[in-house]
């Protein structure tokens, strides 16, 4: 069974696993060296099975992206996030983890999918869409294809246990004015495009929320382009099984397109989230949806909820608002709507967390994430943040068993564009 | 039932007997299968653990014990003991007592143990002695795998 590894006197193999799923992800990474035996187990799908349970066991924390002062790499952070009750004090401080840092210029996130991050490098020549775990530091580059992207998303399909990437293209105009839909399913080594059917013509931008993969369904506002021109152009919330690798449709509300709004998983189904500061009634109207995915659309509810800003906790909370860029980022599993400030200049850098059914706001100050050096004002950076994140150790099972990590020499990285390590993550050599 | 009947001695590997209520020593899968089949007198032979190791488990099931409505600790408290109980316990006693715990099927004891390892065990040369394991890596090999995992070292 373990030969060579261990003596006759040993603990079972179960249970040394069960211990090494209670280690933090820094800790497997830095074992990986430990013996082969161990090397290897760490990457089987039976280990990260058994850490993403006990990880999802334990509290949530707060996923921060910050980008760098130059403008050309990005550091993942995590940080604890608050559990209700928290009456005794609106405002709190926490510490930040840092994960890994990330090199390349400046980024564009498109969708999370099961602890992996989609994103692409936006305004250089050299794009590339890349797929990454921020708590082991793997990544994966997506290769474009010919054809130029509306948008493109990550999906996760939990039985098959596959990472799929979607994505909308540009038409071929001499086959016709229809979208092009593609697939990719990762980690097959192939990491080839296929072509997908769409019963529906539809178009994703930029101005829409990300995407969202809950229970393997990605899901993700469009615009439906009308078969005349002329015709409307009806929003839909599209529904793409990630594992069937078909699509469904809804329409719903069109309030839910407005601007700022945000998609997030409230307990396993679909909610849309949007905020609105009314300065004639001193309100801030919170409006969320949670849309039932079975088109009965009798139960679902659009819920207001206002926050009158003569309370104090409100009032501060608008101040705040009012002087930085803050926006909804999520909502977590126990209901409370996440804001938190787009980009930091100076410290100190706040999250809030509102819980309309308790009307309380909760202001939770996040210490010793890297930018206090900055003294000068002018220098912006963005910041991305993601609640509910679940440390994961898929990806690591993907491509890099202990093997395929050592073998591959730098001729074949390049043409089978396998996973690479945020060591060597610099993204203009492997572009080149 | 008699005094007797709610006793029950359990014997170490080294010969060392021990009485405790029947109530404490149940919590074992395996003293509870032993004595449902009646296999066993009142005397268990427990051949896979010492003596030193066993007075610790029974400690620890005293503890958690509910025996004639004095079991009525608060979770806090009895969470407080745990943290203490696995305190000071060296790698080498951790090692035996997770073996005793599964040995006799404690799931709650097997739990805090593991746990107490994985957080007191912070080097992989602790692992290395945990485990009995040498790193059979060459050193070419091994600084690839540090160099893909440079991130998890920086602190």
């Amino acid at each position: 069974m373990i030969r060579g590894d261990t003596n006759s006197d040993s603990i079972p193999i179960d249970l040394v696993n069960d211990i090494f799923s209670r280690l933090p992800v820094k800790s497997i990474a830095r074992f990986c060296c430990l013996s082969k035996l161990w090397g290897s187990m760490f990457h089987s799908p039976y280990f990260t099975g058994l850490f993403l349970t006990r990880s999802s066991a334990r509290p949530q924390r707060l996923l921060l992206v910050l980008e760098g002062e130059s403008n050309d790499e990005w550091c993942f952070f995590t940080s604890p996030q608050p559990h209700i009750p928290y009456e005794k004090s609106p405002s709190l401080v926490v510490a930040a983890d840092f994960h890994m840092k990330f090199q390349g210029k400046l980024l564009e996130f498109y969708c999370r999918a099961s602890g992996l991050f989609y994103f692409r490098r936006a305004y250089t020549a050299l794009e590339r869409y890349v797929t990454c775990n921020p708590c082991t530091g793997r990544y994966l580059p997506i290769p474009k294809g010919r054809r130029a992207l509306w948008r493109s998303f990550l999906g996760f399909d939990p039985v098959d246990k596959q990472f799929k990437v979607f994505s909308i293209s540009f038409p071929n105009y001499d086959e016709g004015k229809e979208n092009q839909y593609r697939i990719m399913t990762l980690g097959t080594g192939k990491d080839s495009w296929r072509k997908i059917r769409c019963p529906l013509n539809h178009v994703s931008t930029l101005h829409l929320p990300e995407g969202i993969c809950i229970n393997g369904v990605l899901y993700y506002l469009a615009q439906q382009i009308p078969k005349q021109a002329g015709g409307e152009c009806l929003y839909v919330i599209v529904c793409f099984d990630v594992r069937s690798e078909k699509f469904r449709f809804m329409y719903r509300d069109s309030m839910i397109y407005r601007e700022g709004a945000t998609m997030f998983n409230y307990k396993g189904k679909l909610g849309v989230s949007t905020v609105k500061r009314d300065y004639y009634t001193r309100t801030l109207d919170v409006c969320m949806w949670v849309i039932n995915d079975d088109e009965k659309q009798d139960s679902e509810w659009p819920k207001y909820f206002s926050f009158c800003w003569d309370d104090k906790v409100v009032n501060y909370f608008h101040l705040e608002l009012k002087s930085k860029y803050f926006s909804i980022v999520g909502v977590t599993a126990t209901g409370e709507i996440v804001f938190s400030q787009e980009i930091v200049s100076t410290p100190p850098f706040y999250v809030f967390y509102l819980n309309p059914e308790k009307n309380t706001i909760q202001r939770v100050e996040i210490q010793g994430f890297g930018y206090n050096q900055i003294d000068n004002e002018d220098c912006y950076r963005r910041v991305l943040v993601f609640v509910d994140y679940v440390e994961d150790l898929k990806f690591i099972t993907m491509k890099t068993t202990y093997s395929a990590a050592t073998s591959i020499s730098p001729s074949e990285q390049k043409r089978d564009e396998p996973m690479i390590t945020s060591s060597e993550a610099h993204l203009q050599q492997e572009d080149g | 039932m008699s005094k007797s009947e709610k006793k029950i001695v359990l014997k170490s590997l080294d010969n060392e007997a021990f009485e405790v209520e029947k109530a404490v020593a149940l919590q074992s899968q395996t003293i509870w299968v032993m004595c449902e089949d009646k296999c066993v007198g009142n005397e268990i032979p427990l051949e896979n653990v010492t003596g030193q190791i066993l007075a610790k488990v029974i400690d620890y099931c005293k503890k958690h014990a509910v025996v004639d409505g004095d079991g009525d600790e608060s979770s806090e408290e009895l969470k407080n003991w745990d943290t203490e109980f696995t305190k000071n316990m060296d790698q080498s006693t951790l090692f035996n007592m997770i073996l005793a715990a599964n040995y006799l099927n404690i799931k709650s004891l097997l739990n805090l143990t593991c746990q107490a390892v994985a957080d007191k065990t912070k080097t992989i040369d602790e692992f290395h002695t945990f485990l009995n394991i040498e790193n059979n890596f060459t050193p070419e090999e091994e600084a690839q795998i540090c160099q893909e995992n440079l991130w998890a070292f920086d602190d």
